[in-house]
């Protein structure tokens, strides 16, 4: 069953891969594709349940680089911080809304720019989630407007909307059902549109191909690692495809520290 | 002035009359439903209340009649009519009690119904002088048919002054008379001679001389007889009422051939009529005042005073006789010998034995004894005594080495009637109490055999039960470790079955045996209380469970709280009850396990919604299951075992 349901998710990839490439085929005469740049992500999730219906998003990621010497952990790229409040609608469906100030650090080793560039951004997202059987899948729609500038010392900042879909599934892989000591695969494949006055031919901006391996610890913290293949065009040119390979680390936690009185009504939400 | 003299008088007149007529204020009158002993009807008197008491004075009335039962089937009724006097009967006082059923011979007579009856009229009446009866007093049964009299049954005249008969009397029934006559003090004297209405002659008479009877003689066609009575002059007489006691001191005297005689007595049958007559009359007035009235006919009888020794032998020999008939009546009439000597030779033998003693000593022996309690001993010859009980000798008591008896006492040659008859009932209490003794050691062993049975029956139904509680049903999903414990329980109440096996003496092997039913029954509980450890691990898992949303896998998760404490139960708790069995638990020890389970589950289940953090502190790393038992405050029963 799982297996052929990896089988249809291939099979869509596969499709997508092949009309991007019919995409890239207009002016020049093809695309560029840069050599992979190794990358290593450490993310923290928060999602702190401050009442019935709303909780706080806290997320923290450490982006790293390769180095000459070093693949994945080279050098610091990205640190990311990212919050808002979310709404919790029903168990499968739930609004965030927030802002995300992300501090770029500059990898290019001959540049003698700025060292370090924040970015903001005001981001909301909605996302579904579709039990199946034992497996969960998820809708996530997220769209930031965002703020960036480069190193350059005055360079100015420019917007861009992002318009980001991801599709996500769990499958348990030792139970069957989603409980403490659960093991879980998780495929998934994220979208990332561009568009904004600075965007000329490259609205693609990212395709994400994560494949993960998660460990639900207790109800409140689930740890995870897995490896994304992703690819996109370059800003400045959009035949040209930067791609990459990315470790990723998740630690996702979801204390609650509201009194034992009030939180006991509220578990069930309205299923 | 003459009319100054009149009011004079008159006042004077009203001064006197003035308490006579405050007297005549206290006097009541009651007229209602009135019960004595077996007499209910309607009655009228008067009386005054003095100091709590009802004093009956003037008139009285007591009768019933019922005209609708006289119709349908019959009417019992009566008529008591008399005068009292400060609370004795005094006056004239009529008696009147009927059977009558009516006939079929009715008239309509003017302006009524005559309504002819059927059936008996007692009657009684005479004058009565302070309770006792005065002047002539009759009584009489009458036969009625359709109103009139038929046939008098019983009929007796005879005269009083103060309640002392006097002069002549006459009492008759259907077939003979008795006529006879008194001294002015009221003694027997002289020829009471009976006569029958088939003979000519007289059938019987007594002779009396100033109270004495002298000679009986009875007639008959073909025989004539005489029995001298008391002619010894030399004794010592003392007057009594001629009545039952005095017709047994006559039968007591009389030689045995003659007994007949004076049993079957027709001057007896009537003497005795007479008395139950007048008994029932004095039983009614005795109940409403105070009256002593009876024929009170006088005789004189030979006196033996008892001296105090004779008087301790006979108080001896009342004992020894009771506590003898006790016995022999017990042996004699209980159920159980009676169908154990169907089959035991031995209860068999015995009990002839007893009834041989009952027989042969016990009654002569009660016979003394009666008369002793009758008050009666005293006007018996006592020399007479043994030969007039056993006319074969006294009847010797054999065979007391057998019982190991040894005899207090033996019957010697210079001993009086009256001490022989003491070592009689002495010896013959002993030896019934031996047998006795005897006896109910047989039946106490057929009955504990009995309980035996009855006892291992129950015994081993409650093992299989432990049997079958101890074998593995696969449809239930208990871990077999239970069930391993509960085979250990199992042969723990093997091992007791055998200790019970054993023992030899019945008595110690029934206490036991009874100890291990209940034993048993214990263990059952523990038993089933085993079983129901997994279903109670399983409910305190359930209560532990707390329901956690996780946002990022968009579920409901179950997440076990509190975990130290449910980890001590399943962990040390429930391994160390198990082992508690596993080691052998004692049959008195089972509630207190029982209890120890349960309570701790209920603790549990309670602490769920506590605050228990320090607690859970304290449990870390803790492995003592009396510890564990004592932080979750559970009180610990079991241990001194420990």
């Amino acid at each position: 069953m799982i297996e052929k349901k990896c089988t249809y998710l291939f099979l869509i990839f596969f499709c997508l891969f092949s009309a991007l490439g019919v995409e890239a085929q207009d002016e020049p005469t093809e695309s560029k594709f840069k050599e992979p740049v190794t990358k290593l992500w450490v993310n923290t999730y928060g999602n702190i349940r401050i009442s019935k219906r709303l909780f706080w998003v806290a997320q923290t990621h450490f982006r790293f680089e390769e180095t000459e010497d070093t693949p994945f952990v080279g050098q610091i790229g990205q640190v990311y911080n990212r919050h808002a409040i979310g709404y919790i609608y029903s168990k499968y469906f739930n609004v965030s809304l927030g802002g995300v100030l992300r501090l770029n650090f500059n990898t290019d080793p001959e540049s003698v720019d700025r060292n370090l560039v924040p970015e903001w951004r005001i981001w909301h997202q909605y996302m579904f989630a579709m039990p199946l059987s034992s497996m969960m899948f998820y809708h996530r729609i997220r769209i930031e407007h965002r703020w960036t500038q480069g190193f350059a010392e005055d360079s100015e900042y420019i917007f861009r909307n992002r318009w980001r879909y991801m599709f996500k599934a769990k499958i348990p892989i030792n139970s069957d059902k989603f409980k403490p000591k659960t093991f879980y695969i998780s495929p998934e494949a994220e979208l990332i549109m561009q568009s904004g006055k600075a965007v000329v031919g490259s609205p693609m901006e990212d395709l994400r191909l994560h494949a993960s391996f998660g460990y639900i610890l207790n109800p409140r913290v689930t740890l995870a690692t897995g490896i994304m293949y992703s690819q996109g065009q370059t800003l400045s040119d959009g035949d040209v495809f930067k791609q990459n390979w990315t470790m990723r680390f998740h630690v996702y936690f979801s204390p609650d520290f509201r009194k034992v009185k009030n939180k006991l009504p509220a578990i069930h939400l309205d299923d | 002035m003459r009319y100054k003299g009149l009011i004079l008088g008159c006042c004077l007149g009203m001064l006197l009359l003035l308490p006579l007529s405050l007297i005549g204020q206290s006097l009541k009158t009651y007229s209602g439903p009135l019960q004595l002993k077996k007499y209910k009807g309607e009655a009228n008197y008067s009386y005054s209340i003095v100091d709590k008491d009802t004093i009956l004075d003037g008139a009285f009335k007591f009768s019933r009649s019922n005209l609708k039962a006289l119709l349908d089937k019959e009417d019992v009724s009566f008529l008591i009519q008399g005068q009292f006097q400060n609370n004795y009967p005094n006056g004239n006082w009529s008696f009147r009690f009927n059977e009558f059923q009516s006939n079929d011979n009715n008239e309509v007579e003017d302006y009524r119904y005559v309504v002819n009856v059927d059936g008996i009229q007692k009657v009684a009446f005479g004058d009565i002088v302070q309770g006792r009866p005065n002047g002539t007093w009759t009584f009489k049964i009458q036969q009625i048919r359709d109103s009139e009299v038929k046939d008098v049954d019983f009929s007796s005249v005879i005269e009083f002054e103060n309640g002392i008969p006097q002069r002549s009397f006459r009492i008759e029934d259907d077939q003979q008379e008795l006529v006879g006559r008194f001294l002015r003090n009221g003694l027997a004297h002289d020829k009471w001679t009976l006569f029958s209405d088939r003979e000519l002659d007289e059938i019987e008479s007594w002779n009396f001389n100033e109270g004495v009877l002298q000679s009986i003689e009875l007639n008959s066609r073909s025989s004539s007889k005489r029995i001298e009575v008391y002619k010894n002059s030399q004794t010592q007489y003392k007057t009594i009422s001629l009545g039952e006691k005095y017709l047994e001191i006559l039968e007591f005297y009389l030689p045995e051939d003659n007994l007949r005689s004076i049993k079957e007595s027709g001057v007896r049958a009537l003497l005795s009529a007479n008395e139950a007559h007048y008994q029932n009359v004095d039983s009614i007035l005795s109940q409403l005042g105070s009256s002593s009235f009876s024929p009170e006919f006088k005789v004189m009888v030979p006196h033996y005073p008892l001296n105090s020794k004779e008087e301790s032998l006979m108080d001896s020999i009342v004992v020894y006789y009771k506590k003898s008939r006790t016995i022999s009546d017990f042996l004699i009439n209980d159920s159980q010998l009676s169908i154990r000597k169907l089959s035991d030779k031995d209860v068999r033998s015995l009990e002839e034995v007893v009834e041989a003693i009952s027989e042969e000593i016990l009654n002569p022996v009660g016979e003394v004894s009666g008369y002793y309690e009758n008050k009666i001993f005293r006007y018996l010859d006592r020399n007479n005594l043994i030969s007039k009980l056993w006319t074969n000798g006294v009847p010797q008591i054999e065979g007391f080495e057998k019982y190991d008896i040894s005899l207090k006492q033996h019957i010697t040659e210079g001993d009086t009637g009256l001490q022989v008859i003491k070592t009689l009932a002495e010896q013959t209490f002993y030896r019934l109490d031996a047998i006795q003794t005897i006896l109910k050691n047989k039946i106490d062993k057929q009955v504990k055999q009995q309980e035996a049975i009855a006892l291992e029956k129950e015994l081993i139904s409650r093992h299989n039960y432990l049997k079958e509680l101890s074998t593995p049903n696969p449809a239930d999903s208990i871990p077999e470790m239970f069930y391993n414990v509960l085979s250990q329980l199992k042969n723990n109440a093997e091992s007791k079955l055998e200790t019970y096996s054993g023992i030899k003496n019945i008595e110690k092997k029934l206490n036991y045996g009874q100890e291990l039913v209940d034993c048993f029954g214990d263990f059952r509980k523990v038993g089933e209380t085993v079983l129901n450890i997994p279903k109670q691990q399983k409910t305190i898992q359930e209560k532990y469970m707390d329901a956690v949303w996780n946002p990022f896998i968009a579920t409901v998760m179950d997440e076990m709280v509190k975990k130290r404490i449910v980890s001590s139960f399943d962990n040390i708790l429930v391994p160390y009850f198990l082992e508690q069995i596993e080691v052998g638990l004692a049959c008195d020890k089972t509630q207190d396990w029982i209890d120890t389970v349960n309570t701790t589950y209920q603790r549990i289940l309670v602490l769920r919604d506590e605050d228990t953090r320090k607690m859970e502190r304290k449990l870390k790393k803790e492995k003592d299951p009396l510890v564990i038992l004592q932080r979750f405050e559970v009180p610990i029963q079991t241990n001194e075992e420990q």
